[in-house]
């Protein structure tokens, strides 16, 4: 299955240079044995999954603006992060979740990754400033029909960066994970960040299956 | 606070007896799942929450609100504490026959909002089914923590004696924000907003109905409590999509489906006994910036009913 990195480009949106980055079959396995497997282990590599694709609300790309390659975080391990910049001028909030496939919500049959055996959601993260806040999720699609399977997101609530990067790890929760059409969430909004503006570095994105 | 001070803490704590409601005393969760429970989001008309408290709201505005929502509704979903306002809305709403209430403190910060409803608690508890959400949309708002809730639950149960400790105590977020463990544990059942009109837009409100009902089934199978759908409704203007004739068609489906749902856990159900919201509020579209938030009314801000409050009252009425 070929997974990319890559984003809908409305015609207000710039184009992104993201390198595209496939899945061979060796590495997932070797992946999954490991007890990890990658949203994002960097740009360019060839165990990530899914497509930073899914923009809220719709307007969402007035206020969200996303390299998934940037460089200008250097203690990031894989030396890529993902960073996004949030404008709460443009609009009050805005998120983007990692899809199985681009624009793909599960309202229709489509792809989806069966991560039951995983137990966490871990990622680091780290803020511009410090002090941005975020929320991040997971299997966020369960109203949709072929959406995840879990009814309810993972959810590790608000978190307030560092500027400095950290490491967070969120418990699944016992969710039913045998179908993930979203594997990831980051959403932001005005109201837990006054200040108008938050930039935010993401890296090493993965589900484990230990605790 | 070191483990084993800890552990002596919450031991003591386990021991420690529950409130009990006073015997005769009306249930809030009873009243859920009794018979025909009908209850509506109020905030009075022409109120704006923006300007200061001045004198005692007329009570003949409050009675004649409250009289007008009555042939539909015998319960009614509060926001705030107000001494202006809530005194005298229980006053009218008991004289007037409504059965319960679901009182709520804004700001859990606030001594004069907790102090306020456990004098409410203390008065009322003995002849309405009375229960308290604390905070609305707060924690995603950024305007409270999760341990802000809790403080002011024990601060309302300290001053509300021993019948109004017995009271159940809740808190209101966004449907989808229930995947958070620490939202599901608080309070004695759980009230999320789920709006098809903010997260499904393109739903019709046969299928807005649908899609409402289930996601309230997954947050009370998840959390194996009781769960009531404290907002939810379609406006009835301020928008392209937005009309009189669809209101009514969501509530008029919602109605024929029930209003309470058991799920296979003891204890477990979820109440669809509320709507959103009494009367419209322009208030709330200029607060907000959004026509929408101003067109929520079963009825205008004149008293005047839409279709859906006809569905209401013919469900009342047994129609």
């Amino acid at each position: 299955m070929s997974i990319t990195l890559n984003l809908p480009q409305p015609p207000h949106h710039r184009p992104l240079d993201a390198p595209a980055a496939s899945v061979t079959p060796v590495a997932a396995a070797a992946a999954a044995e490991a007890g990890v497997w990658w949203v994002y282990q960097s740009a360019d590599a060839v165990g990530n999954h899914g497509s930073w694709s899914n923009i809220v609300p719709e307007r969402g790309f007035d206020v969200l603006r996303i390299d998934p390659a940037d460089r200008t975080s250097p203690q990031a391990a894989g030396g890529t992060a993902v960073r996004l910049v949030f404008d709460f001028g443009r609009g009050p909030w805005a998120g983007v979740v990692v899809a199985s496939e681009p624009g793909y919500w599960g309202d229709r049959p489509g792809p989806g990754f069966d991560l039951a055996r995983y137990r966490v959601l871990a990622f680091r993260a780290r803020g511009l400033a410090g002090g941005e806040s975020i929320r991040v999720k997971a299997a966020v699609a369960g109203d949709q029909p072929f959406g995840d399977q879990a009814a309810l997101p993972v959810d590790a609530g608000w978190i307030t960066l560092g500027s400095d990067w950290r490491e967070y790890r969120i418990d699944t929760d016992g969710r039913d994970l045998s179908r993930v059409v979203t594997s990831f969430m980051v959403v932001a909004n005005d109201k837990h960040n006054p200040s108008g503006r938050a930039t935010v570095f993401l890296a090493d994105i993965r589900w484990e299956t230990g605790r | 606070m070191r483990r084993r001070d800890f552990l002596a803490a919450a031991a003591v704590a386990a021991m420690a007896p529950r409130p009990v409601r006073a015997a005769g005393s009306p249930s809030f969760l009873g009243y859920l799942q009794g018979d025909r429970p009908a209850m509506i989001a109020y905030v009075p008309t022409g109120f704006d929450p923006r300007r200061p408290p001045a004198a005692p709201w007329p009570a003949d505005a409050l009675r004649a609100d409250l009289m007008a929502l009555r042939p539909a509704f015998d319960g009614l979903v509060l926001y705030a504490f107000r001494e202006d306002v809530t005194p005298g809305t229980l006053e009218q709403a008991a004289d007037l026959g409504y059965r319960a209430v679901l009182l709520g403190i804004w700001e859990p910060n606030s001594e004069a909002e907790i102090a306020g409803t456990a004098a409410l608690l203390r008065r009322w508890s003995d002849r309405l089914a009375l229960a308290v959400v604390i905070g609305n949309e707060g924690i995603n708002d950024a305007r409270y923590r999760i341990e802000d809730l809790a403080s002011a639950r024990d601060r309302l149960r300290a001053l509300a004696g021993a019948t109004g400790a017995a009271v159940p105590v809740t808190t209101s977020e966004p449907a989808g924000d229930y995947g958070w463990p620490p939202l599901r544990a608080f309070g004695d059942f759980l009230a999320p907003n789920i709006h098809p009109a903010i997260d499904q837009q393109r739903l019709d409100p046969e299928a807005a109905v649908a899609w409402v009902r289930a996601r309230a089934d997954a947050i009370a199978r998840t959390a194996g409590r009781p769960v009531l759908v404290k907002e939810t409704g379609l406006p009835n203007g301020g928008g392209e999509r937005h009309m009189p004739q669809r209101q009514r068609a969501f509530w008029a489906a919602w109605l024929a489906q029930g209003r309470i749902t058991r799920i296979e856990r003891p204890g477990t159900f979820v109440s669809f006994a509320a709507a959103f919201e009494a009367f419209d509020a322009p208030w709330k579209a200029e607060q907000l910036r959004d026509p929408v938030e101003g067109h929520w009314g079963l009825l205008t801000a004149g008293r005047q009913p839409y279709p859906a409050f006809a569905a209401w009252a013919e469900a009342a009425a047994g129609r």
